[in-house]
C-alpha cells in the first residue's frame, strides 16, 4: 500500500489509478441495475436502490478525495508495480487461458481427463515440471478427484469417454456395497 | 424430561460405540468441508442411500459427525490458503492466512481446531441442558431482530479494511448490490440478473466465494513461487511439535474467549434461516470490540483465528434446535436431515422428546463424541497438513482452481457457476491488488440477501411501518447494542490514548 | 432430425395421446417385454423446480423407490428453484433433452400460477404436458395452538376489525388465492406475508411472527401438536382425525369457492410425447403399476404422507386442473405479481 518512509520531507506521493477499476465495475453495475430495476414495484427497488444510491455516494467521495490529493500532490496516478513482473503475468494469463478452455470443454471431455488435461498442461508449462512427473501428479490428481467426486459423491458432472467407460463398473460395485 | 446423570452416561456410552462410524463420517466431513462447494448438506443428499437403508441410530449419528466436521474442516484451507470451504469460515482468513504467510500455519490451524472442539463441546453441552430454553430463541428473534443481528455482520465492511475505511465501504456496497441480484422477495420479479436464469435465485454464494477467494488467491499466488515469507519459510521448516503445543496452549489460555464467541453462534444457529457465515461474522466483530488490541485484528492475531472458528462450530449445535424442537430445519443441512428421519418415522418437534428423548438428545451426544474423536485424529495432523504452503505457488495454484472449479459447479451443476467464479476471480483479484478487501465484498454477497428479505418481510408484515423495528424490547435492546459496538472503539482507544498505552495510533 | 422423421412422430402423437387417455381411464396393463428391453436403458433425470427436502422432493423420492424397481432403471435428481418454480421449469423445457429419459416433478396448482403471473420463457400447455398426478394435497389455514383463535369465525371476526398476517411460502400459491378468496367473500383484511419457502413459513407462524399460516396440509400435519387447522380450502377434510377436525371452510362458512390443491405431478416436454410415444407409453404404464405396489404405501408412510392424499390423476384431469387455476390467478394477477 502507501509508501510508509519517513523522511526529511513529507512522504512520497501514494499511487492511484489502479484503485479506479473496481470503483468503475461498480459504477457501471449499480447503473445497470437500476436501470433493471426502474419499472419494478418499490418492494421490489427499494433496497437495490438504497444500496446503489450509498454506492454513488461513496463513489463520489472516492472521486473527491482523489482529486484533492492529486491536487495537493499527495498522490500520483501510476500503474507501475501493481500487477506484477513479466514472470508472473505469463504465468497468470497462462492460468486463465486453462481455465476458460476447460470451462468450454469439460462437458465434452469429461471431469476426468478435463481435470487431466487442465493440471498436464498447467504443470508443465506454469510449473515447468518436466513431463513426466506434471503426468504423473495429474494423473493422481485426476483419479483422486474421480473416486471422490464421480464416485462417492455423485457430483453431476459432465461425463466423458473416461467416466463412461467405467460407468458399468462403477455401477456394480455401488450395488455390491449397497449404495445403489 | 429431567436429564439424570446416569441418562447422560447412556447417551454419550451409546455415541462412543459407533466411534468407527464416527471415525469415518468426520473424516469425510472434514474432506468435504474444506473443499469449497462440497458442504455437509450435498454430500448428505449424496450419501442418502446409506443414510435411508440404516438403523435410524446409524444414520443421525453419521449425520451429525458429518455436519460438524465440516464446520472443522472448512477452516483449513482458510487458514493455509486464504480460502474458506464455506462462508462460515470466510472470517477466519482475515487473520488465519497472515499467520500462515507468517510461517505460523501449524500454531494458527490448531487455534483453530482448539476453538471448534472446544466452542464446539460447549454448545453441545449447553444445548443440552438448556434446550427448552434455547428452543425458545426462535420466538423472541423475529425478522425485526435479525434485521439488527445482521447489521453487526454489515458494520464488519467498514471495520475490516481499517487501513482505509472509503475502500472497505466501498467493497462492502457493491458486494451488497450483486448480493441484490435475483428476484425480489415479495414478487418473484427478477432484477440484475443480466438475463441469466443461473442468476434468478440471487448470487450463488459457493461460485461468488470460489471466485472471490480461490480463483483470486491462485492469481495472486502466481506472482511468487512461495505463499511464505522468506522468514516464514526458515520458521516453518525449523517447526517441530512444540509448534501445536504452542497453540494449544495459546488456545486454551484464552478460554474465555471461545465461550462466548460459541455462544454468539449457538444463538444464532438457534434462529431458523440464520447460519454459519453470519454467526462468524458477528462473531468476529464482537472479538474485535471488546479486544485489548483491536488494531492487531487482521494481521494474524490468534483470538481473530479462534472467534469465527468458536461461532461456526457453535451454530452446529445450535441449527439442529428448530428442527429437533420445533420440527422446522433451520438450515438446508437440517432440511435434509429432516427426510432422513421423517423417512425411519420420526416424528419431530416437542413430542420428541417424550416419546424417543435417547434420539433428541442423542444429537449432541453424538456431537461431543464427534469432536472428542476429532481433536485425536486432527491435532497430530497438524503438522503435515500446514506443510501445503511449503508446496511451490506454480503447481498449488492449479491445482486448486480446477478442484474449487469443480466445487463452483457442484453445488447446482450449472457449467454456467464455473464462469461466475471465474469473473468473481477477477474481480476479486484486481480488487486484492488495488485495497479493496474480498471479504467486506463477500459479506455484502451473503448478507445482502438474508437482511433484504427480513427487512421486507418485517415492513409488510407491520404495514410498512418503520417504527416496528423498534417494536420489541428485544430489538431495543439489540439496537443498542448495535450504538455501543459503533461508538465503543472510539470511547476506548481515547481512554487507552488517555492510559498512554497506544503510542502507535494509526497513521493511514 | 429429419423431415421424415418427423412427419411420423407426427401422426404417434396422436396414437400416443389416445394411449394416455386410454391407460388413465382403464387403469391397465404391464409393460410388454419389447419396451422393457429397449426402454429405458439408462438412468433418468428429473429435474425438481423447487428445494431439496421440500414436499416435492419427499413424494418424488417415495415415488421413484418403488417405480424404478418396476421400470428398471434408477432416477437422478437435480433441483433448480428459484423464482417460484421458473427457474426449474425454463431450465427444463429449453436445456434439456426430449428424449423421456428427462423429466420434471412439480406441483401444478403454484407452479401454473407462476406461469400466469410472471410470464416465463415458455408456453403451456405447448410446450409440455403433465403426465400423472400422484397425490392431492389440499390447501389449510392453521395458527399456533397458543392462538386465540380457535375457529376460522374468530379469525374472520377479528380481521374484519384489523389486519391479519398470514405466512405462505410464496406468494403464487394456491393457499394464498385461497387466503385472498376467503377475504373477499368475508370481508375480512388479510396480508400474505412471504417467507421463500415451506420451512421458513410455518416456523414463523409457530413462532407467533404472523397470526396464521396458509399451506399446503401435508407438510403441517408433522406440527399437529403445536398448531391447530382451521380449515381447509377443499370439499372435504382428507385426514380429520390428523387436523383436529377442521371443516372444509365452504361447510363451515356457507361459501362457494373452488377447491384449492396442491398436485405432485410427473411433466415432460411436448416434444418428447411427439418423438417418443412408445417411451411415453412404457413411462404410463409403469407409473400406474407403482399405485398398486404394496411396498409404495410403505414409502409414502416413510415420506411422512398419509396415504389419504394418494389419487392418480390422468393427464387430462391434470389440464384441467392447471387451467382453472391459471383463470383464477389471472384474476388475482395484480396481488401476485410485481
Amino acid at each position: 500500500m502507501a509508501d510508509q518512509r519517513h523522511g526529511t520531507e513529507r512522504p512520497a506521493p501514494e499511487q492511484t489509478g489502479p484503485d479506479w477499476i473496481i470503483p468503475a465495475i461498480a459504477a457501471a453495475f449499480a447503473v445497470y441495475y437500476v436501470i433493471s430495476i426502474s419499472a419494478l414495484r418499490w418492494e421490489a427497488m427499494i433496497s437495490g436502490l438504497f444500496v446503489a444510491i450509498v454506492l454513488g455516494v461513496l463513489l463520489a467521495l472516492f472521486g473527491l478525495r482523489t482529486v484533492l490529493r492529486l491536487r495537493d500532490g499527495r498522490a500520483r496516478v501510476s500503474f507501475e508495480g501493481t500487477f506484477t513482473g513479466r514472470d508472473g503475468l505469463v504465468r497468470q494469463a497462462l492460468l486463465l487461458v486453462y481455465i476458460v478452455a476447460f470451462i468450454n470443454m469439460v462437458s465434452v471431455l469429461g471431469f476426468t481427463l478435463g481435470v487431466f488435461s487442465f493440471l498436464f498442461a498447467s504443470l508443465l508449462t506454469i510449473a515447468r515440471l518436466p513431463w513426466t512427473r506434471a503426468a504423473l501428479i495429474s494423473g493422481i490428481a485426476a483419479l483422486t478427484g474421480y473416486v471422490l467426486f464421480i464416485v462417492a459423491l455423485r457430483t453431476q458432472f459432465p461425463s466423458g469417454p473416461f467416466e463412461t467407460l467405467l460407468k458399468p463398473a462403477v455401477d456394480a460395485f455401488r450395488v455390491a456395497v449397497g449404495l445403489a | 424430561m429431567e436429564i439424570t446423570l446416569p441418562f447422560l452416561g447412556d447417551l454419550v456410552a451409546t455415541a462412543f460405540s459407533y466411534w468407527w462410524l464416527i471415525l469415518i463420517a468426520t473424516t469425510i466431513g472434514i474432506t468435504i468441508g474444506a473443499i469449497p462447494g462440497f458442504g455437509a448438506q450435498n454430500t448428505i443428499i449424496m450419501l442418502l442411500p446409506f443414510t435411508l437403508a440404516v438403523e435410524i441410530d446409524m444414520a443421525l449419528t453419521f449425520m451429525v459427525a458429518l455436519y460438524v466436521a465440516s464446520h472443522m474442516g472448512s477452516g483449513i484451507p482458510a487458514v493455509l490458503l486464504n480460502i474458506p470451504g464455506t462462508g462460515g469460515a470466510a472470517a477466519t482468513t482475515i487473520d488465519g492466512y497472515p499467520m500462515a504467510k507468517k510461517g505460523k500455519a501449524q500454531q494458527a490451524l490448531v487455534l483453530t481446531f482448539v476453538a471448534s472442539t472446544v466452542g464446539g463441546t460447549i454448545t453441545a453441552t449447553l444445548a443440552l441442558f438448556l434446550l427448552p430454553y434455547l428452543s425458545r430463541v426462535a420466538y423472541y428473534l423475529h425478522s425485526v431482530e435479525m434485521v439488527v443481528i445482521m447489521l453487526f455482520g454489515i458494520i464488519l465492511i467498514a471495520l475490516i479494511a481499517a487501513k482505509d475505511t472509503l475502500k472497505g465501504l466501498i467493497a462492502g456496497f457493491f458486494g451488497l448490490l450483486i448480493g441484490a441480484i435475483g428476484t425480489d422477495h415479495i414478487y418473484s420479479t427478477p432484477r440484475g440478473t443480466f438475463g441469466f436464469l443461473e442468476l434468478y435465485d440471487g448470487m450463488p454464494l459457493i461460485p461468488a466465494l470460489i471466485g472471490l477467494f480461490a480463483i483470486s488467491e491462485a492469481l495472486v499466488m502466481l506472482e511468487k513461487t512461495s505463499v511464505l515469507s522468506e522468514g516464514g519459510r526458515a520458521r516453518m521448516l525449523n517447526s517441530g511439535w512444540s509448534e501445536s503445543l504452542e497453540g494449544i496452549r495459546m488456545a486454551l489460555a484464552r478460554w474465555w474467549h471461545i465461550v462466548w464467541t460459541s455462544i454468539i453462534g449457538l444463538v444464532i444457529g438457534a434462529v431458523p434461516g440464520a447460519g454459519a457465515s453470519i454467526a462468524a461474522f458477528v462473531a468476529y466483530q464482537q472479538s474485535r470490540l471488546f479486544s485489548k488490541t483491536p488494531e492487531a485484528y487482521g494481521t494474524g492475531h490468534p483470538e481473530a483465528v479462534m472467534a469465527p472458528e468458536a461461532a461456526n462450530n457453535g451454530v452446529g449445535s445450535g441449527s439442529l434446535i428448530p428442527l429437533l424442537v420445533i420440527g422446522v430445519p433451520g438450515g438446508s443441512t437440517a432440511a435434509v436431515m429432516l427426510v432422513v428421519l421423517t423417512y425411519h418415522g420420526v416424528q419431530l418437534g416437542p413430542q420428541l422428546f417424550t416419546t424417543r428423548p435417547e434420539l433428541a438428545y442423542g444429537v449432541f451426544a453424538t456431537m461431543l463424541v464427534s469432536y472428542l474423536l476429532m481433536l485425536f485424529t486432527i491435532l497430530p495432523l497438524t503438522r503435515y497438513l500446514s506443510r501445503i504452503v511449503l508446496i511451490s505457488t506454480t503447481v498449488l495454484a492449479p491445482v486448486i482452481v480446477v478442484f474449487t472449479l469443480v466445487g463452483a459447479f457442484a453445488p447446482r451443476a450449472y457449467v454456467f457457476d464455473m464462469g461466475l467464479a471465474l469473473v468473481m476471480g477477477i474481480i476479486g483479484f484486481v480488487a486484492r491488488k488495488t485495497g479493496y478487501h474480498v471479504v467486506a465484498i463477500l459479506i455484502g454477497i451473503i448478507l445482502g440477501p438474508i437482511l433484504e428479505a427480513n427487512f421486507m418481510r418485517a415492513m409488510r408484515i407491520s404495514g410498512n411501518d418503520a417504527t416496528v423495528f423498534f417494536s420489541s424490547p428485544v430489538a431495543i435492546g439489540l439496537w443498542a447494542m448495535l450504538a455501543f459496538s459503533l461508538v465503543a472503539p472510539f470511547i476506548m482507544s481515547r481512554l487507552r490514548r488517555g492510559n498512554g498505552q497506544d503510542e502507535e495510533g494509526r497513521q493511514a | 432430425m429429419t423431415k421424415h422423421a418427423k412427419s411420423i412422430t407426427r401422426r404417434s402423437f396422436l396414437n400416443s395421446s389416445a394411449a394416455v387417455a386410454g391407460a388413465g381411464a382403464l387403469g391397465l396393463g404391464t409393460a410388454s417385454p419389447a419396451f422393457a428391453q429397449e426402454f429405458p436403458s439408462r438412468d433418468f433425470s428429473v429435474v425438481i423446480p423447487t428445494g431439496e427436502g421440500g414436499g416435492v422432493d419427499r413424494a418424488a423420492r417415495a415415488f421413484t423407490r418403488v417405480w424404478s424397481d418396476i421400470i428398471g432403471a434408477n432416477f437422478e435428481f437435480g433441483y433448480y428453484p428459484g423464482a417460484s418454480g421458473q427457474v426449474g421449469y425454463e431450465l427444463y423445457l429449453n436445456r434439456r433433452d426430449a428424449d423421456v429419459y428427462n423429466l420434471l416433478f412439480g406441483n401444478i396448482a403454484p407452479e401454473m400460477i407462476m406461469y400466469a403471473t410472471q410470464n416465463p420463457d415458455f408456453q403451456y400447455p405447448e410446450d409440455f404436458l403433465y403426465l400423472a398426478g400422484i397425490d392431492v394435497d389440499d390447501s389449510v389455514i392453521w395458527v399456533a395452538q397458543n392462538s386465540k383463535f380457535e375457529t376460522i369465525q374468530d379469525l374472520i371476526e377479528e380481521g374484519q376489525s384489523r389486519t391479519i398476517t398470514l405466512s405462505t411460502s410464496r406468494l403464487p400459491h394456491p393457499s394464498t388465492i385461497g387466503a385472498l378468496l376467503l377475504a373477499e367473500e368475508t370481508g375480512m383484511d388479510v396480508r400474505m406475508i412471504p417467507y421463500g419457502g415451506g420451512s421458513a413459513a410455518r416456523s414463523a407462524a409457530v413462532t407467533g411472527e404472523v397470526d396464521g399460516c396458509a399451506t399446503f396440509m401435508s407438510s403441517s400435519l408433522s406440527l399437529s401438536d403445536q398448531i391447530r387447522f382451521l380449515g381447509v380450502f377443499t370439499g372435504r377434510n382428507r385426514v380429520p382425525g390428523m387436523t383436529n377436525e377442521a371443516p372444509p371452510l365452504n361447510e363451515a362458512l356457507g361459501l362457494d369457492m373452488p377447491a384449492l390443491q396442491g398436485q405432485r405431478t410427473w411433466a415432460l416436454q411436448r416434444a418428447a410425447y411427439e418423438e417418443y410415444p412408445e417411451r411415453v407409453d412404457t413411462l404410463l404404464t409403469t407409473l400406474q403399476e407403482v399405485f398398486d405396489a404394496p411396498e409404495y404405501k410403505d414409502a409414502v408412510k416413510q415420506a411422512g404422507t398419509p396415504w389419504e392424499f394418494i389419487e392418480y390423476t390422468d393427464a387430462e384431469a391434470c389440464q384441467e386442473s392447471a387451467q382453472t387455476i391459471i383463470d383464477l390467478a389471472r384474476r388475482y394477477q395484480d396481488v401476485l405479481s410485481g
